[in-house]
């Protein structure tokens, strides 16, 4: 079932600079989508516009099969989380506890009820410990747990990551990436869109969406988006390790084509 | 910029601490109403030194239970002797009569000036040392809801108490980062040969601008952002919405009103009724 169907989508900030032009895709449940593209290629405007955040121009958006309008804009929201790059300006509450708190407060979650999700989704992302700490007590990669928490806690069918891990250090980003891989494990039905300049992060996605000027440019699984070398090196965008491993090793006449990860690699090359 | 502890709060899980945030808003304000008080004839001053003094006792008594440290006052109040030295200067040029001192034979020195910035000096002291405790015991976000809560009546002439309280609570939130902030961009200035401390006042004006102009920036471009946060989380100005911390009043709460207002209704007896604590006492001695 297609989750999320954009279609004929543009929209510019500013009149006759359209920042998307056209664009139309679909998007199942359940499935882990990559959308990569250039610095000012349009990325976040899309994320912003499928969250309900920028008024449609021209084109449609269906959520779950619905269109979006003005009128169920606050409805569909909920089915859409959107975790955001700076981990200081999506902090809301005085506390963790305040701003878990706060969305479900937006969507009238009895007071009663509250800190018992708050707790679970604490729990979750392991925030439990500093659930009265201020956000200035807290690291980069702790506030985007608690985002990630605040966003889970308020059960969205649809999370978009919008760089969430860009501003964080190797070991903060590692740790956000494996939160999103439990919770995706732990609810299969999940759709994620993560916007993301870490081509090794698309290449293990399910899809690939490839956005240059406010196009699409490539679109499908990370194999048939990452084979078409030529095309990507048209826009200067960086292969994945493995597939620049093995173009190397075929220009040497070994012949990996058919492996899939970095072991069946390693372990064709031991044979 | 690490040395702002004025005001700040002091977590600890005392009885004043426990305290709802609506009560000890309003007993603070009693209290300065109680400072501001005259006590006493007109002819003797020293009943509105009896009074303080015993405010005082009581503040100090308040402090003990809070647990807020006397060092922390007199860390604030390091910074006041130079208030105290203008206003001793400024008393002791005013014109003035009664009794008097010389010293070096020339300079007179008139006891109302020194009665006068005692008195000021007083009244501050003891105003500082209640927003202290209020402040150290307080969350500004418990704050926030009393405020908020005061101004419920008002939401009947439309005055949109909600949106108030969110937006002092998000100002309150933002300024240690924004803090934070402008240590960071006096860092790169300074790196990049802007000298914030030395130089003519031009010199000082440049630096002042290259500081605010790209604090500013920043400043829209996080409100920006945050307005897209919340508005992503479900946050409607306008809409109906739960709430996750509510003030809850308490028996204790009750006592300390209690105790607040007789408080209250005592000074305001002593200062009204000019009660005169000595006659008083020699009056009853025979
Ligand atoms: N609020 C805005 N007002 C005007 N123009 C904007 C605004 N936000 C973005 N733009 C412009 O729209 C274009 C696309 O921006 P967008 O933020 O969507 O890019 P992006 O792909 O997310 O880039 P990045 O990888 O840097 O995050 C850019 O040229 C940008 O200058
Ligand atoms: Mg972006």
């Amino acid at each position: 079932m297609s989750v999320l169907s954009v279609k004929n989508l543009t929209f510019g900030y500013e009149k006759d600079k359209p920042v998307l032009k056209n664009i139309s895709f679909q998007i199942e449940q359940g499935k882990y989508i990559a959308l990569i593209g250039h610095n000012g290629s349009g990325k976040s405007t899309l994320a912003k516009l499928i969250a309900g955040l920028l008024e449609l121009q021209s084109g449609t958006i269906e959520v779950f099969g619905e269109l979006l309008t003005d009128k169920n804009i606050s409805v569909l929201r909920q089915k859409i989380g959107i975790v955001f790059q700076n981990p200081d300006n999506q902090f809301i509450g005085a506390t963790v506890r305040d701003d878990i708190a706060f969305g479900l407060e937006n969507n009238c979650v009895p007071h009663k009820e509250m800190d018992a999700i708050i707790n679970e989704f604490a729990e979750k992302v392991n925030m439990t410990d500093f659930l009265d700490k201020e956000p200035t007590r807290l690291s980069g990669g702790q506030k985007q747990r608690v985002a990630i928490a605040g966003v889970l806690a308020m059960n969205p069918k649809i999370i978009i990551f919008d760089e969430a891990t860009a501003m964080l250090d190797p070991k903060g980003k590692k740790e956000i990436r494996e939160y999103i891989l439990k919770m995706k494990k732990e609810d299969e039905s999940l759709t994620i869109i993560s916007i993301t300049h870490d081509i090794e992060e698309a290449y293990n996605s399910d899809e690939v969406l490839v956005l240059n000027n406010g196009e699409i440019f490539l679109k499908g699984t990370p194999e048939e988006v990452f084979k078409d070398k030529n095309k990507l090196k048209e826009i200067d965008l960086d292969l994945p390790f493995l597939m620049k491993l093995k173009d190397k090793l075929s220009d040497c006449d070994i012949d990996v084509k058919d492996v899939k990860n970095l072991e069946e690699l390693v372990n064709k090359l031991c044979q | 910029m690490n040395n702002i502890s004025i005001g700040r709060y002091i977590p600890y899980n005392s009885k004043i601490h426990r305290l709802d945030p609506r009560l000890k808003l309003f007993s603070m304000i009693l209290f300065m109403v109680m400072i501001f008080l005259r006590f006493g004839g007109a002819q003797t001053n020293y009943m509105d030194f009896i009074v303080y003094g015993f405010i005082a006792v009581i503040i100090l008594i308040i402090m003990a239970i809070a647990h807020v440290k006397l060092s922390l006052l007199f860390k604030q109040l390091k910074s006041l002797w130079f208030v105290v030295l203008i206003l001793l200067i400024i008393n002791l040029l005013m014109p003035n009569d009664g009794p008097y001192f010389l010293i070096f034979n020339t300079l007179k020195i008139y006891h109302k000036a020194l009665y006068d910035t005692a008195y000021i000096f007083i009244r501050l002291v003891l105003m500082i040392s209640l927003t202290m405790i209020l402040t150290s015991t307080t969350t500004p976000l418990d704050l926030t809801y009393a405020i908020e809560w005061y101004l419920t009546p008002f939401k009947i002439i439309k005055v949109p108490t909600h949106e108030i309280a969110m937006t002092i609570s998000i100002a309150l939130r933002f300024i240690p980062t924004l803090l934070d902030e402008t240590d960071r961009i006096m860092k790169a200035q300074a790196s990049r040969g802007v000298d914030f401390q030395n130089g003519k006042f031009r010199e000082k004006v440049k630096a002042i601008i290259s500081l605010i102009v790209p604090l500013l920036v920043s400043a829209f471009q996080r409100s920006e952002e945050l307005a897209n946060a919340m508005e992503a989380r479900g946050y409607n100005p306008g809409a109906k919405r739960t709430r996750y911390r509510i003030l809850k009043w308490k028996w204790l709460d009750t006592i300390a009103l209690v105790l607040s207002l007789s408080l209250f209704a005592l000074i305001l007896y002593v200062s009204i009724a000019k009660i005169d604590i000595v006659v008083l006492i020699s009056g009853l001695l025979g």
